[in-house]
């Protein structure tokens, strides 16, 4: 079977280290992310309470490319994160066993970028993070309330049922829309 | 015990696991982020998530014991939590109790939710012994191929 070594090799010549901020109360999830990442040779700030999370996405900012996070979280769930970091402009992937509509629409409509239902599967990780890595000058992605309105709208668009069953399709579609937006 | 008799009775353990419907599709996920790097990947994250589970266990344990009346909706955000973390590994048959619990909670039947959590420390102690059974032979064949997916 074709093995990650080879493919592990091609992405560590990629100079953008992505640097993820991944917050969740269950130790499989963070360690299955940080494996990912070292697959490709990107840096996670592992976090298990969202108060602190906030703390961390607040002093760092300007360092993080990403933030992956369960909208289940005690104390402060994912919907509050969104809420109280919407000014922060770094990307947020939420993710959860909760599939619900209800579930994904409410963070969207708060900021998130995507969605994600766990179990995590490396796929879906690696897809989120070459689109984003595959730049050869180092530029993230500024994520702004204009460009939200436009994922919102694209979301409204192709349906909801898209976004989740064919999450590299959508996100190429919308990569595809900001593509002019990259800084 | 040669190596290839090892690495054949390690395969036929995992079929089994897998046979029995203990195991699913998750676990083999784990097994492709195995490499030479970190050869006990999956032992790892395994433990780690008996590590974490058991502490639900007991809290669950602690909730159901706190009757007149039982807090439903305490239990079904533990089970809820429990089933994540059993998900992560493939755990098959335990989310299934999981499932199995939750309902019993969001009908209020506290008889249901006694029952179905005794059952499924039972599928959660068998997986266990099991897994850790499969490690051990694991460990003692030393490093072996990414197994191919079993159907």
């Amino acid at each position: 079977m074709a093995k990650i070594s080879s493919e592990k090799k091609i992405f560590c010549e990629y100079p953008s280290n992505l640097r993820v901020l991944a917050i969740d109360t269950d130790p499989t999830v963070l360690e299955f992310i940080k494996k990912v990442c070292n697959e490709y040779c990107y840096e996670v700030i592992t976090c298990t309470e969202s108060l602190h999370a906030t703390v961390i996405l607040q002093e760092k900012r300007s360092t993080i490319d990403l933030v992956l996070m369960e909208v289940h979280m005690p104390k402060m769930d994912g919907y509050e994160f969104l809420l109280s970091t919407q000014e922060i402009d770094v990307p947020k992937i939420m993710m959860s066993f909760d599939e619900s509509k209800k579930s994904v629409m409410k963070t969207i409509k708060l900021g998130a970028c995507d969605y994600m239902i766990k179990p995590l599967h490396e796929d879906r990780l690696r897809n989120i993070e070459v689109d984003n890595a595959g730049e050869s000058k180092k530029s993230r992605v500024v994520w702004t309330t204009e460009l939200h309105g436009i994922f919102v709208k694209a979301v409204n668009q192709i349906g909801l049922a898209s976004m989740i069953l064919q999450p590299l399709a959508f996100a190429l579609f919308s990569f595809s829309m900001f593509i002019q937006y990259m800084i | 015990m040669d190596r290839n008799q090892s690495r054949r009775q390690i395969a036929a353990m995992k079929q089994s696991l897998f046979d029995q419907g203990l195991l699913d599709e998750q676990f083999i996920q784990l097994e492709e982020l195995q490499d030479d790097a970190n050869p006990n990947f999956v032992e790892e994250i395994v433990t780690l998530h008996y590590r974490d589970s058991s502490r639900l266990i007991s809290s669950i344990e602690q909730a159901l014991k706190e009757r007149n009346p039982l807090d439903f909706n305490k239990l079904d955000t533990l089970m809820h939590q429990f089933k994540g973390s059993s998900s992560s590994i493939g755990a098959k048959k335990v989310k299934a109790e999981c499932n199995l619990f939750r309902e019993y909670c969001r009908a209020g039947n506290a008889e249901g939710c006694m029952r179905s959590f005794q059952q499924l420390k039972k599928e959660y102690a068998a997986l266990r012994k099991k897994l850790e059974a499969y490690f051990q032979l694991a460990r003692q064949a030393g490093p072996q191929e990414t197994a191919c997916r079993s159907k």
